[in-house]
């Protein structure tokens, strides 16, 4: 090519990327009428479309400095390649991010979860952007990958943007957005920002490596290649985030992040007709995977947690099926996992080693939450569900919101983990006793009980929003 | 039937869960005077879409309607003549011998905002209210959640032992609502045949290819005008 065809496809080229850029950021519009966002949601908006505005004011001026000399040429090219690739990574959080409105995410929940976690040290920043995703799963985006990105794009339109570090990007599977209980499981994913934050894998790693030191003693087989050595750790190191965000989602909303669990893995269906556990139909809820421990493994070490907090004793009582099913994994042995993908003899090994670690995962978990705890306010918070369970389900059955009590001759506003915790056994248990209360009371009507179940979680939904407004009297 | 005059809210409040009334959250103290309650204004409203045929049918179809959400500190800007549901920012629960009336706030009723037309609450009710606000003014006027805008009055009523029987179980269109509800209506062909009308006339529409709206004047296909 000649300079001048250089030139012109360099225009060309230039144009395209520009309405790529602008395409891809038309959505982030932020005027100040309707659909509304979060903060945090609406500050991940506005930095999107700054980098968009940026990278079009570079672009309005990148052919003027088109250079004659061919090896100049290459470099432009590869800048716009550059861009490209940048808001190719981009394009992926717009629409997930747009999408989230305030009535599209649970935004008083996320609210309940910032407020909890801001309590605990370095962490009284941190804020949360809750985006939708297609895939029928929570997830956490490591931070370091969008700011990666911007960082990238940085560097080559000559621009610096700080993302702002406390924020988290969390998804949500964006047809579960109405479905209060469910999304308790939020406090997983924001878990998993906090253990990267606090560099909480520190302080674990030496406990891996004992763990498999002592799980594979003695030596190891030494047929074994160094690629199969080199996963053992990565493998644990995987499974102790997930447990410790299982645990840190225990420490922020009780009970009711551990009926959420049991919902999310579908595990109602291991029990057996006669209430025990169906051992066919739980046997691969017995299974390691390479990124997540067994949810059976799961659910017993969260309810360990709830019984060492003193939660057990509260909830126990409770007719539903899922504290069946937590009573069920209680006393789980380690034999009953297995991890297959690894041959035989590997697989109980790694598990082993994992079993080592389980304690000082424990011990993180708790260090990290020690201030969420505040000194006895774990205990005030169980001995307030405690007195307030029954009242708060008696709003409910009588299709009234919780969040003003009239309870010993004054007003009280319970706390939101306790209504919380108090409305999703509600959920699971009293439904029928509500429905019992209506005008259609056919239990079998599965409508009618969508409908109510619904009601239920509107209503704790707007408990959660009354007790977070600040003046209101009550208590 | 007499107006209560609760000397402050525990008056009539202060009663078991069943016999007492509910409001959620609690209004603040101010807000109580001697024969009222003040209400606020709630962060839902539905804003009505212009329908895909020129009139609406009293039937038992749901009304197209956007729902929005506006957030504390934000507004919501309703142009003259204009009309949006919106809804009380308090839950209210009434026990069985009182009935109540929402009332627009005079304050605002003087900037020519009308926020309720089917303003009786029965005895038993539950729910946020449900406000059909209309800017009769010749100004847009911004509405805030939070605002006060309303007032709620209860009044006694007498039901027997059997009346109060069929109010205690939950039943109706709208129960417990926590933000603003399309209405529902019962089938317009079933309401009128009780009036004696079996085929109710209903403007067919030739230029529309809309299916639900021929299948609709199917449904309600007219006997043709003698």
């Amino acid at each position: 090519m000649n300079g001048d065809e250089r030139s012109r496809a360099l225009l060309h080229d230039t144009a395209a990327c520009y309405r790529f850029v602008k395409s891809t950021s038309a959505a982030c519009r932020l005027n100040s009428g309707f659909p509304s966002y979060s903060d945090p949601t609406r500050k991940l908006i506005a930095h999107i479309r700054d980098l968009s505005l940026s990278t079009q004011d570079f672009l309005q001026t990148f052919p003027s400095q088109n250079p004659d000399d061919p090896a100049k040429y290459r470099s432009k090219r590869e800048q716009l390649w550059l861009i490209r690739a940048a808001w190719k990574s981009l394009h992926f959080y717009v629409q997930p991010a747009v999408d989230a409105n305030t009535l599209n995410v649970p935004t008083e929940l996320v609210q309940l979860l910032t407020q909890r976690v801001r309590a605990i040290d370095n962490c009284e920043s941190l804020e949360f952007a809750v985006i939708h995703t297609d895939k029928l799963n929570y997830f956490q985006f490591p931070p370091g990958d969008f700011q990666q990105t911007v960082i990238d794009l940085g560097d080559v339109v000559s621009a610096k943007w700080a993302f702002p570090p406390d924020l988290g990007l969390i998804a949500l599977p964006h047809s579960q957005a109405q479905h209060l209980f469910l999304n308790g499981l939020l406090a997983h994913e924001i878990g998993h920002f906090v253990f990267a934050k606090l560099n909480c894998f520190d302080r674990i790693t030496a406990a891996i490596s004992e763990g498999l030191r002592a799980a594979f003693a003695p030596p190891i087989d030494t047929a074994l290649n160094a690629t199969q050595l080199q996963q053992f750790p990565e493998v644990l190191q995987d499974w102790a985030e997930e447990l410790f965000c299982d645990l840190f989602g225990v420490y922020l909303l009780g009970p009711s992040f551990v009926l959420a669990s049991i919902e999310l893995f579908d595990l109602p269906n291991i029990l057996a007709a006669d209430g025990t556990m169906d051992a066919r139909a739980a046997g691969s809820q017995f299974k390691f995977e390479w990124s997540h421990p067994a949810r059976l493994f799961r659910l017993s070490r969260q309810t360990a947690l709830l019984e060492s907090l003193g939660w057990w004793n509260a909830i126990s009582e409770n007719g539903s099926h899922h504290i069946r099913i937590m009573d069920l994994c209680r006393n789980l042995r380690q034999g009953s996992f297995s991890y297959e993908e690894v041959v035989a003899p590997l697989g109980s090994k790694i598990i082993d080693a994992f079993f080592r670690t389980v304690e000082s995962i424990e011990a993180e978990v708790a260090r990290v939450t020690e201030k969420l705890r505040n000194g006895d306010g774990r205990a005030r918070e169980i001995a307030e569900f405690v007195e307030l369970k029954d009242v708060i389900s008696t709003y409910l059955c009588q299709a009234v919101i919780p969040s003003t009590l009239f309870v010993g001759n004054e007003f009280r506003k319970p706390s939101a983990i306790v209504l919380l915790n108090a409305a999703h056994l509600f959920y699971l248990s009293g439904i029928e006793d509500l429905m019992s209360n209506s005008d259609k009371p056919d239990l079998s009507d599965i409508r009618q009980r969508d409908i109510w179940m619904e009601r239920v979680e509107n209503w704790t939904t707007k408990g959660l929003e009354d007790i977070a407004l600040p003046n209101e009297r009550g208590g | 039937m007499k107006q209560p005059r609760p000397d402050k809210r525990q008056h009539i409040v202060d009663r078991d869960f069943d016999a007492g009334v509910v409001i959620t959250p609690m209004p603040l103290n101010e807000d109580w005077s001697d024969d009222a309650v003040n209400l606020r204004l709630g962060n839902h409203f539905l804003l009505p879409q212009s329908p895909p045929q020129p009139f609406i049918v009293l039937d038992d179809v749901k009304l197209d309607q956007t729902r929005v959400h506006v957030p504390w500190g934000e507004y919501l800007v309703l142009p003259p003549h204009h009309t949006v549901l919106g809804s009380t920012l308090e839950f209210i629960k009434l026990p069985l011998d009182l009935a109540g009336q929402i009332l627009t706030r005079s304050s605002i009723a003087r900037t020519f905002i009308i926020i309720e037309t089917a303003p009786w609450i029965h005895p038993g009710y539950r729910g946020c209210l449900t406000l059909e606000i209309a800017n009769v003014s010749n100004t847009p006027v911004l509405l805030h959640p939070g605002i006060a805008i309303g007032q709620l009055l209860l009044l006694t009523v007498d039901l027997n032992d059997e009346e109060k029987q069929e109010r205690e179980t939950l039943k109706g269109s709208y129960i417990g609502p926590t933000f603003p509800e399309a209405p529902t209506f019962k089938s317009l062909r079933e309401q009128l045949q009780k009036v004696g009308v079996d085929h109710p006339k209903v403007p067919t529409l030739p230029w529309s290819s809309d299916d639900a709206t021929a299948e609709r004047a199917k449904a309600t296909t007219l006997a043709p005008v003698k």
